[in-house]
């Protein structure tokens, strides 16, 4: 994993550094997003690539809706880096709000046709195989400074560590978000996006909210007898029904 | 009278509560829906479809009665944005999808044509209801729990129309847990539709179920059907009409 790449000049990674700094910028603003308390329901999305296992997911809020949610989960190791970050002022919130789904949606939707062009260096294994309990340090943490908004937050003359650095998982409003950047000489040499917000998801979200909100409850099991079931039957329950269907018969006769 | 067979793979129960009622009227009906398997079923070697597919007869052989079901699924194709389609990726035709709730139809247009007003029939998790139940009450209908297969969770009272359940209960590891919301990406695990008879609302289910998130927003913008959605959360969703058919 830390397996240092070769050194880039200045234009380059000057230009890395910059969408190093928008991706973080972007991810804060996302992760105010989806921490600002909001009365619409249904923001769960689909990851793009193989799920870490569940233990390990970070989750800082439920995925769900802030107003219908089941229970909230204990979260008992949520993402560090994004739980120091300071809850900044009241005049960051709406500032994310505003930039939400338009802007919000450009970087996550850079499809990977185009990320050779963002990479200086190719990526040492196919995305998928990126372990998720990868133990690299988080990104914000890596830079040492928590960057507290859209702008710009390490103080020139940062030393950066060499080497490569996978952001935790980062949960906003349309999926996960997960970069790994490439360190040299204490340049970023590459930026690389393991995993995105499914933009596809999110355009249905979008023209969710677009039609009506429509009622919504937590299932609940109901006592009430009724006269029929109706269900699904392409399932192993279908075979279940069949079989006790068949055991009342077979009483009968 | 009550019985359930099982036909077509799926336990078939009816109760016809009418005076008058005999065996014979239900042998009847079931009768029909054997008809139906042995004109339908994909997995019978002999029937209208495996001889379709095997190319031993042409469309133009094709009876009446498989020609009016396709000819309901092409419409539900183009009625549904080509979510309903028969036609499987080998390019074989299994009108499956289309053929329980027609059966269930035209059982329940049987019966009426027999003179019976109160029945109700349960056709692999799809029901048509008529009339009363033994109560002399409005039939109602549970839906399953698509967690908990021996729970309901929302009680129906359809007055007449027909409810359908799509679902998708058991893939792999969707396991519940309502704490995480991002595990692949089928959201919804089961969605009940209410229509004007059991075929309208077989026939929606399968295709607003294929749609995802968006297949209640597309149930709720066409008129005379009604949804019941269920996530993986465990969270639900109704359209708005749906309230009038919630008992009192």
């Amino acid at each position: 994993m830390l397996k240092p790449h070769g050194t880039h000049e200045s234009l380059a990674g000057k230009l890395l550094l910059s969408s190093a700094l928008v991706a973080v910028s972007l991810a804060y603003g996302w992760w105010q997003r989806e921490n600002t308390p909001r009365p619409h329901i249904a923001m769960t999305a689909p990851v793009p690539q193989a799920p870490a296992p569940q233990a390990s997911a970070p989750a800082s809020t439920p995925s769900v809706t802030t107003s219908v949610a089941p229970p909230p989960t204990t979260a008992t190791a949520p993402d560090t880096s994004i739980a120091t970050l300071p809850r900044s002022a009241a005049s960051v919130a709406p500032k994310s709000n505003a930039v939400a789904p338009p802007n919000a949606s450009a970087a996550p939707q850079a499809p990977p046709q185009q990320e050779a062009a963002i990479y200086v260096s190719p990526p040492a294994s196919p995305l998928p195989t990126v372990p998720s309990n990868d133990v690299s340090p988080a990104l914000p943490a890596a830079m040492g400074t928590p960057a507290p908004g859209v702008v710009p937050a390490i103080p020139a003359g940062t030393h950066l560590l060499d080497g490569d650095f996978v952001s935790d998982r980062h949960q906003l409003e349309w999926g996960d978000l997960r970069v790994r950047i490439s360190v040299h000489g204490g340049l970023i040499t590459g930026v690389q996006i393991l995993q995105y917000p499914d933009h596809r998801s999110h355009s249905l979200d979008l023209s969710e909210m677009a039609g009506p909100i429509l009622e919504t409850e937590v299932i609940k099991t109901q006592h009430a007898q009724v006269d029929a079931v109706s269900s699904a039957t392409d399932t192993s329950y279908a075979f279940q029904d069949v079989i006790a269907d068949v055991l009342i018969k077979a009483t009968r006769e | 009278m009550r019985e359930t067979r099982v036909i077509m793979g799926m336990p078939i129960s009816m109760a016809v509560l009418d005076e008058g009622a005999c065996q014979h009227d239900l042998d009847a009906v079931f009768a029909e829906f054997e008809a139906a398997d042995r004109q339908f079923s994909p997995f019978k070697d002999d029937s209208e479809i495996s001889r379709l597919n095997r190319g031993e007869i042409a469309e133009s052989d094709l009876t009446p009665r498989v020609r009016e079901v396709f000819a309901l699924c092409e419409q539900t194709k183009q009625e549904t944005a080509g979510y309903f389609n028969i036609v499987r990726p080998d390019g074989t035709i299994d009108p499956c999808g289309m053929v329980k709730g027609w059966a269930i139809r035209n059982a329940a247009r049987q019966l009426k044509g027999m003179g019976f007003a109160n029945f109700c029939i349960a056709a692999g998790g799809d029901i048509q209801c008529h009339g009363v139940n033994d109560q002399g009450k409005d039939w109602t209908v549970g839906v399953r729990n698509p967690f908990q297969p021996d729970e309901i969770v929302k009680v129906l009272v359809p007055k007449g129309c027909g409810v359908a359940t799509s679902g998708n209960y058991l893939r792999g590891d969707h396991i519940y847990d309502p704490h995480t919301g991002r595990y692949g990406s089928d959201d919804i695990v089961s969605l009940t539709i209410i229509g004007a008879d059991v075929m309208e609302a077989d026939r929606y289910a399968t295709a607003s179920f294929a749609m995802g998130r968006d297949g209640i927003h597309f149930i709720e913008n066409i008129p005379g059907l009604e949804g019941y959605e269920i996530d993986r959360n465990g969270v639900a969703r109704m359209t708005s009409g749906l309230e009038k058919f919630l008992p009192c």
